[in-house]
């Protein structure tokens, strides 16, 4: 057992997406402000100076206190305290765990349903399909925040305040993930589409499997990898959906605050001069959409580079290299970005033949084949399988042995052309 | 065409016969207009005469299509809170929630079109890279806290006293990144003007549009970086079609190019895809609204919402989708005339 998770280990730290993570600082801060907050969420308790909901350790006394930095302030409470007296920094750590729960709660049930009436939709088509996608096109329609504030409207009229309170975490799941399924549904329907027409569901079919097995055993784990990323934007959304209800007074109650009661109960005191008590909680709000989402950006762009990989892995299970020109273009002033001239600003726009395999991690090799037109050398590029080093460069070494590149000029006439 | 005619309508139809299910289910299940006519000493059998008398023992069926006879021809019933027919309670709250939703248009369209069509013209620009950052932090703020944010500023007013304030260069800083507020945060104020009926305006006295900066930028705050954004890529698009090219090509000067022929074929999708937006600023309303206490529909509905006042969260909610559905149908019918590519059936691929 223990070999079997230390190779799984072994093989993440020697992956590529490892490997590249590493060494990009972009994705270390984008990954780190999440990471983060799920951390200060779990270990709210033991990080708190105090604790929020016991009634017991708070004092009136120390009501409105400014954050730390400001005439006033008192030490004890780092970012200052609410109009209860509680420290402002355990109501939001507390008020973090509580946000980040309904957000990841709610984001499983939309997953749930949206995976459900997808691959019903995507795999069953016709009328089942025609059904399900106009519900939820009327429903986005609506917009999810309408569809959430009306549902929440009437819980709350018939349980009643205090009902509500109590039972407000799972009333916002609930409520946030009925109203956003369409979203997901709509995922996973277009990719269970692609992957219906593929040959092992045919072969499936073949094979006498029903249409059950079909769907969850064979269909869905296909569909799984446009899940993970449309997720991470729904929990964004869905926190800032908690937030908002909250603040409508249709959310947690302001005795087990949410990051968005907490910005709604110091709503009414910014008018006395205690900006801190709303706006520190409205801080970390946007930071923690803002953090997903960039983490989200460098997610959907590792997802990408591997589509590249897998789309060049099929083009390599036929042919074993890949011949190309080097550049579309000869050689322009070293001082500029791009030739003169050129339509776009960014240089992938000249490099179309590299970069790529920059990306996949393919061993390309430059061999040079000639002079162009303008009298400047031109290049042939080769590209092997992953790991084919050997393969590229005896391809390159036979190359030139065939085409020997005798009419090289001399680097002076190369400088004077230039 | 007729087909796509007749399918959206009856679709129009179909979606506000479920609402109206909907809005018979909620009153059904939680409004009791017994409790709110009799007192507690009405003994039982009297209770389920008045029941009888009211039609509310009638079947399910029958009570619904009583409640849908009566939405027809404009009644609702009558607010608990208020007394008197919803719907007179709903149009005597709409102006203000139209006012906020022309202020925030009308600054919608002045700024995101010319924003749009210069990050269109020159993507390069430092101006153009500044507004796409504002617009893309704009989109990620959430609108309450725009709200709360632009009250702090303008309405509160920050001092700031980052820099010694005993030097001339120091003062000078302090005072640029102070703010000097004063602007009003509550309500719409007391200079309103009549118009008609109900209509209360703020349009017509510097008061009532003082009322309305705040309000309108904070709802406009939301909705002004995706119209940015989407002229910005319309227009990019355009300009890279044959068309343009080829009157480059003829001699037409820029702006004649850019501001008559581009930016025409550029608004096409922005006015269909605005439609859409419209409906969906009702929700936006409702938060901006409680934020500053404006006493339009989405407040109204809020209170209604903590006074249980069932019968006005029934009206709303029929009155809001009614709103949505016309919209939102009007917009695809349009969408089909200027687009005749898109599918006869109505199947979105």
């Amino acid at each position: 057992m223990t070999t079997a998770t230390v190779s799984r280990w072994d093989r993440f730290r020697e992956s590529f997406f490892w490997y590249s993570f590493k060494r990009d600082k972009v994705a270390i801060v984008s990954f780190s402000v999440p990471l983060l907050m799920v951390l200060a969420a779990v270990f709210a308790p033991l990080l708190a100076p105090a604790d929020p909901y016991d009634l017991a350790q708070i004092n009136i006394m120390n009501s409105e206190l400014p954050p730390v930095g400001m005439s006033g302030a008192d030490p004890a409470f780092p970012l200052g305290t609410d109009a209860q007296g509680r420290d402002l920094l355990s109501t939001i750590l507390y008020g973090t765990r509580v946000s980040l729960m309904i957000g990841f709660g709610a984001v499983v049930l939309q997953a749930f349903l949206g995976i459900l009436f997808g691959l019903l939709a995507g795999y069953l088509g016709g009328k089942v399909d025609a059904v399900l996608m106009r519900i939820a096109d009327v429903q986005l329609s609506f917009s999810t925040l309408m569809v959430a504030i009306i549902v929440g409207a009437v819980f709350k009229a018939s349980f009643g305040n205090l009902m509500f309170g109590e039972i407000a975490i799972y009333m916002l799941i609930f409520i946030i993930g009925v109203a956003e399924w369409p979203q997901i549904a709509r995922t996973v329907r277009a990719s269970v589409l692609a992957e219906k027409k593929k040959e092992y569901v045919d072969a499936a079919k073949v094979m006498g499997f029903g249409t059950r097995r079909i769907m969850f055993r064979h269909i869905l784990p296909n569909t799984l990898s446009p899940i993970f990323v449309i997720a991470t934007v729904q929990i964004a959304n869905a926190i800032i959906s908690e937030a908002a209800l909250s603040f409508l007074g249709l959310g947690m109650p302001e005795t087990q605050p949410s990051l968005g009661s907490l910005i709604k109960s110091g709503f009414d005191y910014i008018q006395s001069g205690s900006w801190w008590i709303t706006l520190i909680p409205g801080l970390v709000l946007v930071v923690a959409k803002a953090g997903l989402l960039s983490m989200l950006d460098y997610l959907a762009a590792v997802n990408e580079r591997r589509a590249l990989s897998v789309r060049m892995a099929l083009f390599h299970q036929k042919y074993d290299l890949l011949i190309t020109p080097t550049l579309p273009i000869t050689a322009f002033d070293t001082n500029r970005e791009v030739p003169p001239d050129w339509p776009n600003t960014r240089w992938p726009t000249w490099t179309p033949f590299t970069y790529p395999f920059n990306m996949t991690g393919q061993p390309a090799l430059s061999v040079p084949l000639g002079l162009a037109g303008d009298g400047l050398p031109m290049g042939l590029q080769i590209v092997g399988r992953r790991f084919e080093d050997e393969r590229v460069l005896k391809a390159g070494h036979l190359f030139e042995q065939l085409r020997p590149f005798t009419d090289r000029p001399s680097l002076a006439l190369a400088g004077a052309t230039a | 065409m007729l087909a796509f005619l007749v399918q959206r309508i009856s679709q129009a139809f179909l979606v506000m016969f479920v609402i109206s299910v909907i809005a018979f289910a909620i009153q059904d299940g939680l409004g009791d207009p017994l409790q709110e006519m009799v007192g507690m000493s009405v003994s039982e059998e009297e209770r389920e005469a008045i029941r009888d008398e009211l039609g509310l023992n009638d079947p399910m069926v029958v009570q619904y299509l009583r409640f849908a006879g009566n939405a027809l021809q404009g009644d609702l019933g009558n607010s608990y809170f208020y007394s008197k027919p919803t719907l007179e309670v709903i149009a005597e709250h709409l102006p203000a929630t139209l006012e906020l939703v022309i202020g925030a248009s009308l600054i919608i369209v002045f700024l995101s079109v010319p924003i749009g069509v210069y990050a269109a013209i020159r993507p390069q620009a430092w101006l153009s890279k500044f507004f796409m950052g504002v617009s893309t932090v704009g989109i990620s703020i959430p609108v309450f806290l725009t709200a709360i944010v632009l009250i702090q500023l303008f309405s509160i007013g920050v001092t700031v006293n980052w820099f010694p304030s005993d030097t001339g260069w120091g003062q000078w800083l302090n005072d640029f990144f102070s703010t000097e507020g004063g602007l009003p945060s509550y309500g719409r104020g007391d200079e309103l003007t009549h118009l008609f009926g109900t209509w209360e305006s703020g349009f017509f006295s510097s008061g009532g549009l003082m009322h309305l900066i705040l309000p309108s930028v904070s709802l406009a705050s939301i909705m002004l970086p995706l119209f940015i954004r989407l002229i910005r890529a319309e227009m990019m698009e355009v300009l890279q079609s044959d068309y343009v090219r080829y009157a480059r090509a003829k001699g037409l000067s820029a702006g004649r190019i850019n501001f008559l022929h581009a930016l025409k074929n550029t608004m096409l999708p922005v006015i269909t895809v605005g439609g859409v937006q419209i409906g969906i600023m009702v929700a936006y309303t409702i938060l901006t609204e409680t934020v500053f206490q404006w006493p339009g529909v989405g407040l109204m509905f809020l209170e209604a919402i903590t006074r249980s006042d069932i019968p006005l969260i029934v009206a709303y909610l029929m009155v809001v989708g009614l709103i949505f559905v016309i919209t939102n149908t009007l917009v695809d019918l349009i969408y089909g005339l200027v687009n005749p590519t898109v599918k006869l059936t109505g199947k979105k691929a």
